[in-house]
Parts: structure tokens; sequence; C-alpha cells
């Protein structure tokens, strides 16, 4: 529904249009105003990160009596990680695996599923087709925060109310990743290919698997990101649907920390969810600044939110 | 391009590899644990400070079973979290309810009835006006903890240095604000907290108010009435001439640091925001005093704020268990000391008799100064008559809501209290309970 | 002849698209049902209340009382609200820092690119809690820089709470959609830009003149989108529900629904605000897809 016309950035950095000789100083002052004003756009989205940082090797005393964006008089990121790992025997470990399993195993078989019925309305004609492709559309139109207390109630109906499967198997329907695939499909996986190996007498599921498939790698990867960041944002659903701390994902177990944090007056406690925030955090800046090309091409041939 | 791509795959090759191994352990184990040998293990979920110490204790000296404390944030979430856990059918043992929540969550069936099994032990360990707490439409719910009357906090240095004394009457209150105010431009004699509802209720009790009461088979809402209302507005004027602070709470990150700077030096709170303040503020040693708090006429008079009994939610797996470590918490002297001892509770318990037990709580944040003295005074002091109406969900939204709108001076607090009336007769009608003009 | 492998194409169709279809209609059409068909029922209990609750049936009265209820209405207004203070700040800020990175005078382009992109990588929720943090008095390094300043600011009290959310929401999302806009400024053919270089205007001219026009698409597609994601917001307000003064328990419709259900108990009433809330979204979602497909339509 929403691809924008602006395919890939092929065009890098243009060359620039100077007129030599010409206002030499207007133009370095208006380079240094351009470069200034992203520093200190830059400034605004790092340092928070920063503090985050200093804060995971302070303690509490450090917390609020030294600056922020500085080091505390002791460091302390050793202890604060000894305590969150050994925090309530270990839980927060027990977090991050059901984070993984809820983030990339969902997105793993979301994104198949998708990239399947996708492939599937692009390629293969049957009965109906466009009649199921509208109503997968209606599911693309519902705000998943409208979604997470009707699921709730029917889970509720249906006893996984506060189970794994609670939170995991809804995480599986990703509608918009249907349209993504049918639109890549179209664009990657050429009609002639596909009806070469009918006339050759292969089968259609053979086709997918051995043709359409690997010609939709970039699609997979792009619904893929999708949906993990989706399925790790998430909050509301797990919020509703999970009691128990032991199958809580990440979010929910920090959330839980932070409210938490001055109940039993141990000091130390207080830090749990800005050290925890950080262990997070860094496998996931490390992701996203080494796969930087792969988030910035899903992004940009499907501009979407 | 390429190369890269397919390292990609492999990550996620390699991710899902490993997923079957997270599975096995991705079940549905809720720390109950029936199917580990050895002795059962019961879970309790419980807010108040020391409920790890009261565990840990229990543990050490009963080996028939264990209990698991599971920490769970205050106020209104945890409500959230006990109803759907009711609903999810995946309760702890034991689940503690605070005294104004109880009828609320009794009403919505979230709780066994405890009258056979902890009817008897209530009846004999604890004052009338406590037992009226736990025992609703004639069944017994739960057994008390503790009793939370509101005493006056003040940093006896800072008092002494400007010969200031704690106030009698609310008049006498008004003016110690303004010397408090006029001896350091910066520091508030008070404060008041826009999150929680509960203060509002104790100082209209204190003021002779009562919001609920009860007809033969209906409710009497009267939030509004007038001690309520002319409490209101008492406090209504100490906000807008920036008498008190406004804060969260008396446990929030601001609150404690604004304790920490010399903003705060006096306010009214429960006994249990002793152990809160000496494990938070612990530079302050020595500084802090407890007086009685003020009121209409001067004479002795509180209120609570707070309080709490321990109950078995409905579908409990273990509730003979949960009884025995209930009673154990609330009335074993052992227990009481276990609560108090760790420093992080200042509880006055519930029980009378468990009265000597205070003594394990050490006082040399407050000098030395027999506190639970001044607090037991106190409690003898609250009027009788009050109780809760099955509404805190309703009634203590619509207030906490409107109470930053008191802060800023966008509504009036005597306005919320009737818009506090409306919704509650309102949720009440809706709810079909029956209620009398 | 033809029939036959039509026919096997639809057998393969349904082994593909089938277990997608079986998960949406369970997980997504299903709950939505089911939540329409409890929106017709109301728990009644009689007397003081203590003796358990009946269920009746009331056909859309849960709906007039959601819509009847002043709280339900106020937080599509802070919606609106939000979105009216949001959507400037954060587009007009995508769009300069875009305009400014796609402008001949940037250096290090790829670099500003991924720091600004960062805050993106941070999930929702940990975002918000760095952000509480930084909102309370005597932890943050930000208020004492602004007091440094002679700027008496507090985030969490009342008055600031919106202002609070959109700067969190802000961080989260600036370098997204700047991302966005300078992928599409990218793709403005560089004839184009050539052109207007040889008029002799300049680079702010070029900026507004030329390509700003060029890519009013790809804006108004991400204002739309904004617009729709501003209807879910729940995860900020609910971190900052404990700091803050002004935030109350049904700030946004999602914190409305969740109270109804499991602070005041009345599913009938939840499952009510969240179908309206449902209906809302869709109706918006459709004109931005109407929007967009025209726009897109060669």
């Amino acid at each position: 529904m929403t691809l924008t016309a602006t395919s890939a950035p092929a065009v890098r950095a243009s060359t620039p249009h100077r007129k030599p000789g010409a206002r030499l100083m207007p133009r370095l002052l208006s380079r240094t105003a351009v470069n200034g004003v992203l520093a200190l756009a830059m400034l605004y989205t790092v340092m928070p990160l920063l503090w985050l940082l200093m804060a995971a090797t302070k303690n509490m005393r450090d917390l609020f009596g030294t600056n922020g964006f500085t080091f505390g008089r002791t460091f302390d990121l050793g202890p604060n990680l000894a305590h969150l790992f050994a925090a309530d025997d270990g839980i927060y470990l027990r977090w991050l695996g059901n984070t993984a399993l809820y983030a990339v195993g969902g997105a793993f078989i979301a994104t198949t599923l998708c990239v399947a019925a996708g492939y599937a309305f692009d390629k293969l004609s049957f009965p109906l087709k466009e009649k199921i492709f509208g109503l997968i559309l209606l599911g693309v139109l519902v705000p998943a925060s409208a979604m997470a207390l009707p699921i709730y109630l029917l889970a509720s109906k249906a006893g996984i109310v506060n189970t794994f499967w609670g939170v995991f198997l809804p995480s599986l329907v990703f509608p918009f990743g249907v349209y993504l695939a049918r639109v890549f499909s179209a664009a990657y996986v050429p009609a002639e290919v596909i009806e070469a190996t009918r006339v050759d007498g292969a089968g259609d599921l053979r086709t997918f698997v051995s043709i359409g498939l690997p010609m939709l790698r970039t699609a997979f990867v792009t619904i893929f990101l999708f949906q993990f960041t989706g399925i790790w944002n998430s909050f509301f659903l797990p919020l509703v649907m999970l009691t128990d701390q032991h199958l809580y994902p990440l979010n929910l177990g920090l959330y839980t920390w932070q409210t938490t944090s001055l109940n039993q007056g141990h000091p130390e406690d207080y830090l749990l969810a800005i050290t925890g925030s950080l262990v997070a955090v860094v496998p996931l800046v490390i992701a996203f600044v080494v796969l930087q090309r792969y988030w910035k091409a899903g992004m940009t041939t499907g501009a979407v939110k | 391009m390429k190369p890269g791509r397919l390292r990609i795959s492999a990550l996620l090759a390699s991710a899902v590899v490993s997923l079957p191994a997270l599975a096995a352990c991705g079940g549905t184990d809720s720390g109950a644990a029936g199917a580990k040998p050895g002795p059962d293990v019961i879970t309790f979920r419980s807010f108040v400070k020391a409920s790890d110490v009261v565990t840990a204790a229990f543990n050490k000296t009963h080996k028939d079973f264990q209990v698991k404390w599971e920490n769970v944030p205050s106020g209104g979430d945890y409500y959230t979290k006990l109803a759907s856990s009711v609903k999810a059918g995946n309760v702890p043992d034991v689940a503690i309810v605070e005294y104004n929540q109880l009828p609320d969550v009794v009403s919505q069936g979230e709780l066994e009835d405890l009258t056979e099994t902890a009817g008897p032990v209530v009846a004999k360990d604890f004052p009338p006006q406590v037992q009226q707490l736990v025992n609703l439409g004639g069944k017994t719910w739960g057994i008390p903890r503790d009793v939370a009357p509101l005493v006056f906090f003040y940093r006896k240095d800072f008092f002494d240095k400007h010969k200031l004394e704690p106030a009698k009457t609310w008049d006498d209150y008004t003016n110690l604000l303004e010397e408090v105010k006029k001896a350091d431009p910066k520091a508030r004699g008070g404060i008041f907290a826009t999150a929680d509802p509960g203060v509002v209720a104790a100082l209209s009790w204190q003021g002779g108010g009562r919001w609920y009461g009860t007809e033969g088979q209906s409710w009497k809402v009267t939030i509004d009435d007038e001690p309520s209302k002319k409490v209101a507005a008492y406090w209504n004027d100490l906000v807008l001439k920036s008498l008190v602070g406004t804060y969260n709470s008396t446990s929030d990150d601001a609150f404690f640091q604004a304790v920490q700077k010399g903003e705060v030096v006096s306010y009214l709170c429960a006994n249990w925001c002793a152990g809160g303040l000496q494990s938070t503020v612990p530079d302050q040693k020595g500084k802090w005093a407890i007086a009685p708090m003020p009121s209409l006429d001067g004479r002795p008079a509180s209120a609570m704020l707070g309080g709490s009994a321990f109950t078995v939610p409905k579908g409990a797996k273990h509730p003979e268990q949960a009884l025995e470590f209930i009673k154990w918490i609330t009335t074993d002297p052992e227990g009481m000391k276990a609560w108090l001892s760790s420093g992080t509770s200042s509880m006055m318990p519930a029980a009378p008799a468990l009265l000597p037990a205070t003594g394990a709580f050490k006082t040399d944040f407050f000098a030395g100064q027999d506190i639970f003295s001044v607090v037991s005074k106190a409690y003898e002091s609250v009027p009788a008559g009050w109780t809760w109406g099955p509404s805190a969900g309703v009634t203590g939204t619509t207030i906490s809501d409107s109470l930053g709108k008191v802060a800023s001076g966008e509504a009036k607090l005597a306005d919320v209290l009737t818009s506090a009336q409306q919704a509650t007769v309102a949720d009440f009608k809706s709810r079909g309970l029956s209620v009398a003009q | 002849m033809a029939t036959r492998p039509l026919r096997r194409q639809g057998r393969t169709a349904a082994l593909l698209i089938g277990p997608f279809l079986l998960l949406f209609l369970t997980f997504s059409i299903a709950p939505l049902v089911y939540a329409a068909w409890l929106s017709l029922f109301t728990e009644r209990s009689s007397g003081l209340g203590f003796g358990g609750v009946e269920t009746f049936f009331t056909g859309l009265g849960n709906y007039g009382r959601a819509l009847g209820d002043a709280a339900f209405r106020d937080s599509f207004l802070v919606i609106a609200a939000y979105v009216l203070l949001y959507i400037p700040v954060m587009i007009g800020g995508a769009l300069v820092l875009a305009l400014l990175l796609d402008s001949a005078m940037a250096r290090a382009k790829r670099f500003f690119q991924l720091g600004l992109f960062l805050p993106h990588a941070v999930p929702g929720l940990i975002a918000a809690i760095i952000w509480v943090y930084l909102y309370t008095p005597g932890l943050s390094p930000v208020i004492d820089l602004l007091e440094s300043a002679g700027v008496k600011w507090s985030f969490l009290s009342a008055g600031h709470a919106l202002f609070s959310v959109v700067n969190i929401s802000t961080w989260e999302w600036i370098g997204y959609n700047m991302v966005i806009l300078y992928a599409a400024l990218q793709a403005i053919p560089r004839d184009v830009l050539e052109a207007g270089t040889v008029d002799g205007a300049s680079g702010l001219r070029i900026a507004l003149r030329i390509k700003m026009p060029l890519i009013r698409p790809a804006i108004a597609l991400n204002v739309l989108f904004t617009v729709i994601g501003a209807l879910q917001l729940f995860t900020e307000p609910k971190v900052i529900y404990r700091a803050s003064t002004e935030i109350g328990s049904s700030w946004s419709p999602s914190m409305y629904a969740m109270r109804a259900a499991f602070d005041n108990h009345d599913y009938g009433l939840a499952a009510s605000a969240s179908i309206l809330l449902a209906l809302l979204g869709a109706v918006l979602s459709f004109i931005v897809t109407r929007f967009s497909a025209r726009r897109t339509q060669p």
C-alpha cells in the first residue's frame, strides 16, 4: 500500500556544485553552520545513550551526586553487572533468552509465512485470490495497540493467558509483511523464470523453494527486520498477557524493575533497570551499526512504518 | 553486497538452530515447582518493605515447606496484576492487599473465603476496628498485618535551629509552614502528594469525614461530605500559596531528592515512611524526629494511610500452607521481629500483643527517639467508624488523575471530591450495587 | 488441459498461504469478533456487591458509556494535541536534517546519518526509561544544564507532560524519518538540481524551491503514518505515569482501555473502547492507503 517511488538510494553523494573562486568566506561560514546544526542534532540523539553508559558504571550515591555525562568517583560497572545477573536468581538471563525466543524466533517464523504467502499471491492463480488479499489488508489497517486487549480477552477464554504461546503466537501474524512480500515478489522474481520451470515440468512448490525463495532473500531480511523490531518493541501485549515473571520479555522485566526499584529500600536495586537497559541496548546498537546496509535498503524500498 | 547477505542468513540460521534449546525452558513452570522433589514451594507476592527479609527468615526456620517471594510494583499496577492473575488462573498462594483495596478485590471475586480458617484468628488477636477492615459481608478475607496511623515527621535540627515546634492545630500548622518558608525560602514544611489519593482520604478521615457507609444492604457514599470539603479547602489553600511542596508520593525519586537537599524539612506520613526514609537518606541519620499530627482542636486525632492484610487469592494451589505462612508473618512474634529487624520496615503491628516486637526496629536515625510510642498513641486516636467501599479503582483514579490539576491551580480539591462522589455512585449503579441516597 | 496446472496451483497456494491465513484468522480477526461480542455485555452484582457478579446483555450500552465518558473523549483530545505538537517538531526536524545532510556543505554524511538514526535501535520502553531518569530532578544532567543556562524547567510537573512525551517520540523517530526523507532527496534526478545551480540559485533556494516540492509525497506519507502511530501511544506515557503529576491513568485511549479492564474490571467497556479505537485506526489507515495509492500509481 505504501511503496513510495524512492527506490534504492542509488546515487550516493553527488558531486558538489561548486562555483570556483566565488564567495569563499560565506561558503566557509555556511559550511560551519550546516555541520554545526548536524552535530548539535547528533548531540541530542547520542547524549541519552552516553548518560545510560555512564550511569551503569556508578553506584547510587554517584548517580545522584556526580555529573550524568561523566564517570563517577568509583567505577562500579563490574558490581552492577554482577548484581544484574544475580538478582532474583539470575532472572535477567531468562528474560534475555525469552526476548530472543519471542523476537528472533517469532520474526523468523512470521517472515517465512509472509514470504510464502506473498509469493503465492503474486505468482499463483487461485479462486478468491483478491478477496482473501483484501481481508489481509484489513488486518494491516487495525492499529496493534487496539488489538492487544481483544487478543487478551480471547486468550483468556482459550486458556493461554500467561503462557509463552499467548505472546508468541500473536507475534507470528504480520499482515503487512504479506503485502510487502507480494510487492517484492513482483519486483524481484521475473514471471518468465517461473514460466520456464513450469514448462520444464517442475511442481509449483518446488519452484518456490528452489527458484523463488533464493530470489526473495532481500525481502526476507527486510520483513524480518521489520517484525523483529516490532516484537522487540511490543509492550502492551506482554503487559496484559503475562503475570509470571519467568515468561517476561526484557521490556516487561525492565519495567517491573523500574517500578519496584525503591520498594525494598535497597540502594543497589535502584540501578537494576539502568544496567539492565544498557546490557539490552548494546547488542542492538552493534547490530544496527553492522547491519546498517540492510535496514537502510529495507526502509527505502518500502518507505513505511 | 552479496557476501554480507550470506552472512546475515548464516546469523539467522544459527539463531534458529538455538531455538529448540531455549524452547525447552520457555515452558510454564511458574515457580510453584510441584514436580520438584523436596518440600512444597508456595509463592508470595508483596511490595511492602522487608518482604524479602521475612521470607528468608521463614525459610530458615521452616522445613516442611518453603516460600518464594515475588517483587511487584506497589499501587494501581499491583491490583491490575492481581486481577489479571486471577483471570489467568496463575495466582500466588499469598498476596498482600491494602485495607482500602480489600472491598474492591473481594467484590471482584479475587480472593478465597477464609472465614473458617482465619476467622477465629482475626477474632481472637485483633481489636474490633481492625477486624472490621478484613471482615466484609460477614466473611473473613485476610489476616491484618499492620496499621498505619499518620504522624508528623520533622527535621529536628532544622526546627531547633529556627526555634520551631511541631504544630498542635491546623492553624498552627499554617503558621509553621510560613515560618519554615521564611527561614529558608527553598525549604517547605509539608508536601502535597499528587499520585496518592489515600492521603486525601486519610486527611478527610481525620477531619471527621466518612466516605463510605452501609445501610442494610445498600451503600451510602459521601465522599464530598462537609468535613471532607473543609479539609480539601484547607489543603487547596496551602498548595496555592506554595506553602507545601508538590510531589508524586512519599516514595518517588523527586521527593527523596528534595529531602536529601533539605527542601523538605517536615511532612505528614504514616509510620511506615520511617523505614523508607532511613534507608533512602542515610546521611540524615540522627536529624529526624516524629510527633503527633496537627488536628482541628488540638486534641489527638489521626487516621490511617495504608496498612495491609495478607490474603489467599482465588485458585491458590497451596491454601493450607499459605495460611500457615500468613499466620507466621502476622501473628507470630518471630515473624514480626523479622519484618522490623530489617531496618527498612517500620510498620506498626495490627495485633496489639506484638507491640513489643517493635523494639527490633533500631531508631538511631531518629536519634534514639521511641517513635513507636508516638505511633501507637496516634493509632489510639484514630476516629472509629470509617469503612472502605468496593471502588478503590474508580474513586482512587478519579481523584489521583485530578490532583495534578489541583497542584497547578487548574482544579479545586473540593470539586475533585465532588466528581469522585459522582463517579463512584455512577460506578456502583452501573455495577448493580444498591446505593442509598 | 489448462485447468490441471491451475488446480495444482490452487493446491500449492493453499499450502503456502494456509498457515498464515489460519494464524491471521485466529489472532487478528477472531479477537476482534470476540471483543465486539463481549462489548455487548455488562457485568452486574447486587446489594453490597460481595456476592459475585452476573452478566447481562446491554446492546450498544457500553459504546454509549465509553463515548459519554469525558475521560475517554479527553484521551482522544490528548492524542490530537500530541499530534499537533509532534508532527511539526518531528517532520520539520527530520526534513531540516535531511536537507542539511543532502546539501553540498555537509561533511561526514555517513557518520551523521548513523548517529542520528541510533536511537531507533533502542526499544521504545528503554527509551522511555532513560528519559524518565533524564526528567528526574537531582538525577538529570539535562535539568542541571538548563538551570545553568538560567532555564528552570520541570519535565514532570503539570502542563509539561505532553512536551515530555513528544520529546521521547521525537528522539526515537527523528533519525528514522530523516533517513527516509534523505533517501527521497537522493532520488531526485541530478540534472534537475544542476539546472538550478546553473541559474545561480543558492543552496537554501535550491532546497526550498526545488527539493521540497519534489519530495512532498514522501513528507505527506510520513505525516499520515505518524498520525496513525500516535493513536497507539501507550508505552511512553505508561512509563512516565508514575513520575509525572500530570499524566493520569487514562491519558491515552490505550491506557483508558487498560484501566477499564483491569482497574475497574469493566471488560465490556474495555472491549468497546478497543473496538472504537480499532475502527478509528482503520478509517485513518484507509484514508492513507487511498492517498498513497493515488500518489504512487504511475
